[in-house]
């Protein structure tokens, strides 16, 4: 019995626009290292490429990302092409634009998941850190009104000096207004984010702190948070969380998400500047087992030679050592900054 | 009865013989699955009496665990479709996997290694169904019909995640349950809810959103066909619930529906800082009703730029003019309080001063008060700072009118329609200071 080979997961940034500009910002194209102009393809050749990767990948889930994907005009009808193509879409947008005439547009169920950033419950560290006026405002409304039509929203917290204070208040307020769950992500730098990093990156302390209360805001309430981006288990004692979900890197598995561009760009990760190739020109399976790629999945810091588990792990975040100090060989910079403190698992 | 305790024999022999089996290093689940009937009937009853006292689970697949060998040689003729080597494979292969797809064996079933394995066991699995239908041990409806149910084991397996990916979700959405809203999160939903929408930490529009979907789940739970769906004792806790969440809701409503909070700037302006100045000077001498000439002159100039400042702040628009007419009532109050008694310092003979019954005053005073209440309502700009000021005194007159002789019947309906409306009008003023802080 012979079975196609599949990659589950795949990341399509609709657009480079964005009407945020959040201190945060990982998208590579901010990166100091310069990234190809890149020009949105027409509705077309935009369907038409994603037709090809579906074809060739068989993934069954593409999460929508940008820029801002709903500053898109099309986007709706990428995303109707995704469901009559049988593939689950979840939608990460800031939210700005979901207006209840463009949620009448997503639903009933259109979208397995939203995800939408809910930085602070203090409106000026939210929108000091969206980089807009009234984002709070916005977001909270389009939580709320996508509640109402009974979607499933995923708020998510990026973890930074500015607003771990109120990460509790935070919580209470996404669970108020009826996420389903919070992604609390620790800043990962890279993009418009590593120049940013003196002013938001958080100690490690700080953070363990916050997990600490995010466990029990878990318990409690018995709402699910998963911390996605990767804590390493060499400078936080990730197990005697019981209630939280923990990420690695899923570089070189099947649940890696492979990111494409606006212009069918290929790249390891959201995250990772590499340019693995052109989905449109090369097929999808010579673009993941070329060298590019298999350079990226092999990268590993001498820093993690001998820990247990530097296999699983793999260093970290591999995508923000290339986008900070220009190689995924290099070790993470959260991780390289707090180096003194880390305990390898033996 | 007999028949339980073979049963129960039953049970305690296979317990013993899978005791034995696996002293002597035996798979049980192998032994359970072949053999002679009766041996895998004992075996899998003890394993089953293991499972139910927790000392045995299904657990981790890992590639070690084996299901029989698929079998190249073609079916014998006369052989019973059962005991085929085809058909065991295919038996046992079918059972592993759809428990995995199922979810039975939790999320994570199995490592890469036993995911890999399994997944080549269903690959030959088609090749058994191939063989069986050649060898006519399988009619053609029956080998599609498994053909096509093999398709949703494989599917079924290959979206379950082996343990080494346990973490890795970096940044792809979590896996979660579906989204409700259980009576257990809207009974702590609402009270954060509730809090944030009185502290206004997020937008009265949003709020309003978010009462949409609890109101839902309220209406829901009033249904009586719905409140059925509870097993009995948890009946009177979803009412509970439901009646909790009706009266929060009823309580976010009112203050959404609460006039909007004026701007903050009347506390830090010149003008206010002088009507302040004038309470600040006459309240201790009206609450003891006793102070000297000079002291009586100094105040009726605090007065007369007090009311000047109200003036202002009324032409301003920083007040209402319902707050404005009440304070200068107010400051005129405070004024005749300061004056009940003659001034410490002179001779004045006490006829002097005629003085009407403290309770008069009151009644007096409330009347005088209530247009001026309503206005300031219906104006819908408030100052919690001017509220502080024109509360207190209002509350000292209502509690002076219960005092009033009883034996004036006309008066006393007065004073109780007078009660009646002041109280109504307080009530409401407390509720939209409660919203402006």
């Amino acid at each position: 019995m012979i079975r196609p080979r599949r990659h589950e997961s795949l990341v399509f940034e609709v657009t480079q626009r964005c009407n945020h500009a959040c201190l945060h910002c990982y998208n590579a194209w901010k990166n100091a290292a310069p990234y190809p102009p890149t020009r949105e393809l027409s509705t077309a050749d935009t369907l038409a490429m994603l037709g090809k990767v579906l074809d060739e990948s068989s993934a069954r889930l593409i999460s929508l990302s940008g820029g801002e994907p709903l500053l898109r005009a099309d986007v709706y009808e990428i995303i109707d092409f995704l469901l009559e193509r049988g593939t689950t879409v979840n939608l990460i947008t800031n939210g700005s634009l979901l207006t209840d005439k463009a949620i009448a547009r997503l639903i009933p169920d259109k979208i397995s998941v939203f995800e939408l950033p809910l930085l602070s419950i203090d409106r000026a560290v939210h929108d000091r850190m969206s980089g807009s006026a009234g984002a709070f405002d916005r977001m909270t409304m389009a939580l709320a009104s996508l509640k109402a039509a009974r979607q499933r929203v995923v708020a998510v917290f990026v973890a930074t000096r500015l607003n771990l204070p109120q990460w509790r208040e935070t919580a209470e307020l996404a669970f108020a207004l009826g996420a389903d769950g919070i992604m609390f992500n620790r800043f990962n730098p890279g993009g418009e984010g590593a120049r940013h990093v003196a002013e938001l990156q958080a100690s490690p302390a700080e953070l363990q702190a916050a997990l600490d209360a995010a466990e029990e805001f878990s318990r409690t309430y018995d709402f699910p948070i998963s911390c996605s981006i990767a804590m390493p288990p060499c400078l936080f004692d990730t197990a005697r969380y019981e209630r939280l979900t923990f990420g690695f890197c899923a570089a070189g598995t099947k649940r890696a998400y492979y990111t494409i561009d606006p212009a069918g760009r290929l790249r390891p990760c959201n995250h990772s500047p590499t340019i693995l190739g052109n989905v449109r020109e090369a097929n999808f399976w010579d673009l993941i087992d070329g060298p590019a790629a298999r350079d990226f999945v092999a990268a590993r810091p001498e820093f993690c030679t001998g820990c247990r588990i530097e296999a699983a792990c793999q260093g970290c975040c591999k995508a923000a050592a290339e986008a900070c100090l220009g190689s995924p060989h290099n070790l993470d910079p959260f991780l390289s900054a707090n180096a003194a403190r880390a305990v390898k698992v033996r | 009865m007999p028949y339980r305790a073979l049963n129960g024999l039953l049970v305690v022999a296979g317990l013993v013989l899978a005791l034995v089996l696996v002293v002597l290093g035996a798979d049980l689940a192998l032994a359970a699955r072949t053999g002679p009937r009766w041996k895998r009937r004992l075996v899998a009853a003890g394993l089953g009496l293991l499972a139910s006292l927790g000392l045995l689970s299904a657990g981790c697949q890992s590639a070690e665990s084996t299901n029989p060998a698929p079998s190249t040689a073609a079916p014998a003729t006369g052989q019973s479709l059962a005991e085929t080597p085809q058909w065991k494979h295919l038996a046992a292969t079918w059972t592993e996997a759809e428990e995995v797809a199922s979810g039975r064996r939790g999320p994570y079933p199995f490592d890469e290694a036993g995911q890999k394995k399994l997944l080549a066991d269903l690959a030959t699995v088609g090749t058994d169904i191939d063989a069986l239908a050649k060898a006519g041990q399988l009619n053609d409806a029956e080998a599609g019909l498994l053909r096509e149910d093999l398709k949703r084991l494989v599917a079924g397996v290959e979206a379950k995640r082996p343990t080494e990916m346990r973490m890795a979700t970096c940044y792809e959405p979590m896996m979660m349950q579906p989204a409700h809203d259980s009576l257990a999160r809207l009974e702590a939903r609402l009270p954060l809810l509730e809090s944030l929408a009185m502290d206004e930490k997020i937008h009265p529009d949003a709020v309003r959103k978010v009462l949409t979907t609890i109101e839902a789940d309220v209406a829901y739970l009033d249904a009586e066909e719905h409140l059925n769906e509870f097993p009995p004792k948890d009946r009177p806790a979803a009412e509970k619930t439901r009646d909790a969440a009706r009266a929060a809701l009823d309580r976010v409503k009112a203050r959404l529906a609460a006039p909007p909070a004026a701007p903050d700037k009347l506390a830090s302006s010149k003008d206010w800082a002088v009507v302040i100045h004038y309470w600040q000077t006459v309240t201790p001498l009206a609450e003891s009703g006793l102070g000297t000439e000079k002291q009586r002159e100094d105040a009726a100039k605090c007065l007369a730029a007090a009311t000047e400042a109200i003036k202002r702040l009324t032409d301003a628009s920083e007040l209402s003019e319902g707050e404005s007419g009440l304070l200068l009532t107010q400051a005129q109050c405070l004024q005749e309080d300061m004056y009940r008694n003659p001034p410490t310092d002179s001779f004045i003979a006490c006829y002097d001063i005629a003085i009407s019954p403290p309770q008069q005053q009151s009644l007096d005073r409330l009347s005088a008060r209530l247009p001026l209440l309503k206005k300031m309502l219906e104006a819908g700009k408030l100052h919690p700072a001017v509220i502080e000021k024109i509360l207190p005194p209002i509350e000292a007159d209502l509690k002076q009118l219960p005092y009033l002789p009883e034996n004036y019947p006309a008066e006393m309906r007065e004073v109780a329609a007078v009660r009646a409306e002041v109280e109504q009008v307080l009530t409401d003023l407390k509720k939209a200071v409660d919203g402006t802080k």
